[in-house]
């Protein structure tokens, strides 16, 4: 260090000189390397700034992943364990955010999964209870227990044409396995072992007999199995098979085999060992797996029977029953229709039943018997009758007898139009039948004619006896003669036995006493004669007491009593007086009338 | 999994299908089982953390009426040369056949095992001819499969060279 003072004043120039030297330099410079110091400046900005760093970076890092992924697999085996991590660390912090992401791909491929799972347990279920219910199952069930076969390996035989088993791809260099599918009810063991020796044989056949590289094994039996191989390039198809499979499926399994070439060609032929890419020819080998069962024989289903034997027998009852049905009801109203006294008007089937309505007399039979004969249901029959009277003969004569109610001795019958009352009856019906007669429904149109004794029991022979007497007249004589006496006696004495009679019966006699004259007088001459005659017979009669009986006397009419007339009298005398005898009633049973 | 196809290789009667049978299931016979053909067997390993499926194929032996099959060598990633200590020509054979292997699937893995260790007193093969082997780039190794000695080391060694090709 020197302490000697500096000389100010000296000093001052040589700075400023110093000052102009930098300045001019530092213009040279600028002059000289500006463009350069420009992009120096830039290029550190480029070095110095993250932002821009990664803004370059960020161009071309796509483009610098996909060139090193095309080199090796470097890339790939550093990025792996941080993608991990991350993938962990992101499942752990937002694992919605992950399901959100699987969940698409994975719920179609659960339900496919369980879709085929129930499938094929469906299957199974179908084809144990086919096996098991059925004679067929039953005889297998014999076979197995006979041959002691297993029940499935026993079915299968029967059942099986043929069945791709297992599929094995393996690389034809190294004989390893690249990739295997089997079928789920099959067994597998050490399929890498049996690609193995699939290979080793395949290489010691060639060996011994073919020599040529074109002639390979491709066909090996083993019991039931037997194994199709199928040579690629870079790989050969082996696959198991149980049954006898068609020669086609040659073809089927060479151009899957084709297809791995074509799709998973650098795949193969990169192979070094490490099966894990393989996954991706699951599905083209699964296409392997194929199988064909025997037809069932082209039963007919007993359904298909059944059901229509079902149907057309039903159709047949039916037909029949509605057929029947119909007939019954056509008889029914047949029956109806003939019966007398029913008049059918309304005839139809409404709402499941019959509808029958009409006119039906009383006295027609009733309608409900002709259901049952019919054969109809009586409770699917209505039946609706207004009360009508019948004209129609007969019912008009059961009529007629139900109201008159004649005895077994009068006869009713229709004759030619008129209704006919003949025979013999009591007074006292007599005048009971002629006084309801009139009452009858319907009898206004049709004729009445009575023709009926009258009966008068125990009566009837006095009776007759006492109108036989004739008492003679002298002809012109108005006085009793001898005979005229005696026959007046023989009155007496036949009104006695009468009076007897008619007490015992509870009856009153009156003995009409009818004068007669010749014809051929003069008309009052007749009249009183006939008078004179009858007073003097009714004088000689009454001589005696007849409490019972009482008596009258009267003039004949000049055109009545001809049979009275008629009767002879003794001895060339003429008739002079007859008798006409009435019981209770004065009846005139000789006169119709209506 | 990684697979590898590794050929066991050798004179008759030098013990690899013993080996195998040892490596594999542990099992050893005294009976003697002449290998037709080749016989594939599979054993899965893990060395250095790496899952490893071994695909063993135990070749007949050769002698001067069965020559060993090129075919077999085919695609194999490696192979264990198997030399009968009692019997000094089966080295010979073994180189021999190394060289074939090398023909037909280039310079892949190989392990030289000298078996029967068990009967050491008995071998034929010197010290100085194995040192001369491993000097030349041959991986030589003793083992026994009655004992089960160096076995599992000797295919491990081979997964390891396996491994880091």
């Amino acid at each position: 260090m020197s302490d000697r003072p500096r000389d100010i004043s000296s000093e001052q120039p040589e700075a400023s000189s110093l000052s102009d030297h930098q300045q001019a330099l530092a213009e040279l410079r600028n002059l000289l390397l500006a463009p350069e110091q420009h992009k120096l400046d830039h290029l550190t900005e480029r070095l110095d700034n993250p932002a821009l760093h990664a803004q370059e970076l960020g161009q071309v890092l796509p483009e610098a992943i996909k060139l090193r992924s095309s080199q090796d697999s470097k890339l790939t085996e550093s990025l792996a364990p941080i993608i991990e991590e991350s993938f962990a660390t992101s499942a752990q912090k937002s694992p919605q955010v992950i399901v959100d992401i699987i969940a698409p791909v994975m719920g179609p491929a659960i339900r496919q999964a369980i879709t085929n799972a129930l499938r094929t347990m469906v299957q199974s279920l179908n084809q144990i209870v086919e096996h098991t219910f059925t004679a067929q199952g039953l005889k297998w069930r014999l076979e197995a227990a006979r041959t002691g076969k297993p029940f499935a390996e026993v079915v299968l035989l029967h059942t099986l044409n043929y069945r791709v088993e297992q599929v094995f791809l393996i690389h034809r260099e190294t004989g390893l396995l690249l990739y295997h599918v089997a079928l789920d009810a099959v067994a597998v063991q050490d399929e890498a072992m049996v690609s193995g020796m699939l290979s080793a044989i395949e290489s010691f056949v060639r060996d011994s007999f073919g020599g040529d590289s074109d002639k390979a094994l491709d066909y090996l039996q083993v019991g039931e199995l037997s194994v199709w191989i199928e040579q690629g390039p870079a790989a050969i198809l082996a696959c198991v098979i149980r049954g006898t499979p068609p020669p086609e499926l040659r073809n089927r399994f060479q151009d899957i085999l084709d297809t791995l070439h074509r799709e998973h060609h650098a795949l193969m032929g990169s192979f070094q060992g490490d099966t894990g890419p393989f996954e991706a020819v699951r599905p083209i080998l699964e296409g392997c797996l194929q199988a064909q069962y025997k037809k069932a024989e082209q039963k007919t289903s007993p359904a298909l029977v059944i059901v229509p034997a079902v149907v057309v027998i039903a159709l047949l009852v039916w037909g029949y029953l509605a057929v029947r049905e119909q007939q019954r009801w056509e008889t029914y109203l047949n029956s109806l229709r003939a019966q007398p006294g029913i008049l059918v008007t309304t005839a139809e089937k409404r709402d499941g039943e019959y509808l029958v309505a009409g006119f039906r007399d009383p006295l027609a039979t009733d309608p409900a018997a002709f259901i049952s004969q019919a054969g109809l249901d009586p409770e699917s029959v209505r039946n609706r009758w207004e009360p009508y009277y019948a004209l129609s003969p007969e019912f008009l004569l059961t009529r007629a007898t139900a109201v008159l109610r004649p005895p077994e001795s009068v006869h009713l019958e229709f004759r030619e139009g008129k209704l006919l009352v003949t025979g013999s009856a009591s007074p006292e019906w007599i005048g009971t039948a002629r006084s309801r007669a009139p009452t009858i429904p319907g009898l206004n149109e049709y004729p009445l004619e009575w023709d009926v004794a009258v009966d008068y029991g125990p009566l009837g022979p006095p009776k007759r006896e006492v109108e036989a007497h004739r008492v003679p007249f002298v002809a012109g004589s108005m006085h009793l003669s001898g005979e005229g006496r005696a026959v007046v006696q023989a009155v007496s004495a036949s009104l006695r036995k009468l009076e007897d009679t008619a007490r015992a019966e509870g009856m009153n006699a009156h003995v009409e006493i009818v004068g007669h004259a010749p014809v051929n007088a003069s008309t009052r001459t007749n009249r009183i004669l006939k008078e004179a005659r009858a007073r003097a017979v009714w004088a000689a009669l009454t001589t005696e007491d007849f409490p019972t009986v009482s008596f009258s006397a009267t003039g004949a009419a000049s055109s009545a009593s001809p049979s009275a007339a008629s009767q002879p009298v003794p001895g060339g005398l003429e008739l002079g007086v007859s008798f006409r005898l009435l019981l209770s009633q004065s009846i005139d049973t000789t006169t119709p009338s209506r | 999994m990684i697979q590898k196809k590794v050929c066991m290789l050798g004179a008759f009667a030098v013990g690899k299908t013993s080996l195998v049978q040892k490596f594999v299931r542990s099992v050893f016979s005294e009976k003697y089982h002449t290998t037709l053909g080749v016989k594939v067997d599979q054993k899965s390993i893990t060395v250095a953390g790496q899952d490893l499926s071994l695909m063993i194929w135990d070749i007949h032996g050769e002698d001067e009426f069965q020559k060993v099959r090129a075919s077999y060598l085919r695609g194999a990633s490696g192979c264990l040369l198997v030399v009968d200590g009692t019997r000094g020509t089966t080295l010979n054979t073994a180189v021999s056949l190394g060289q074939l292997t090398e023909e037909m699937v280039g310079k892949v893995p190989r392990v030289l095992v000298i078996n029967k260790s068990d009967l050491r007193q008995d071998w034929e093969i010197d010290k100085e001819a194995l040192t001369k082997l491993t000097s030349q780039g041959w991986t030589v190794l003793e083992s026994s499969a009655k004992t089960g000695e160096g076995v599992q080391e000797a295919f491990t060694v081979l997964a390891g060279q396996l491994l880091s090709r």
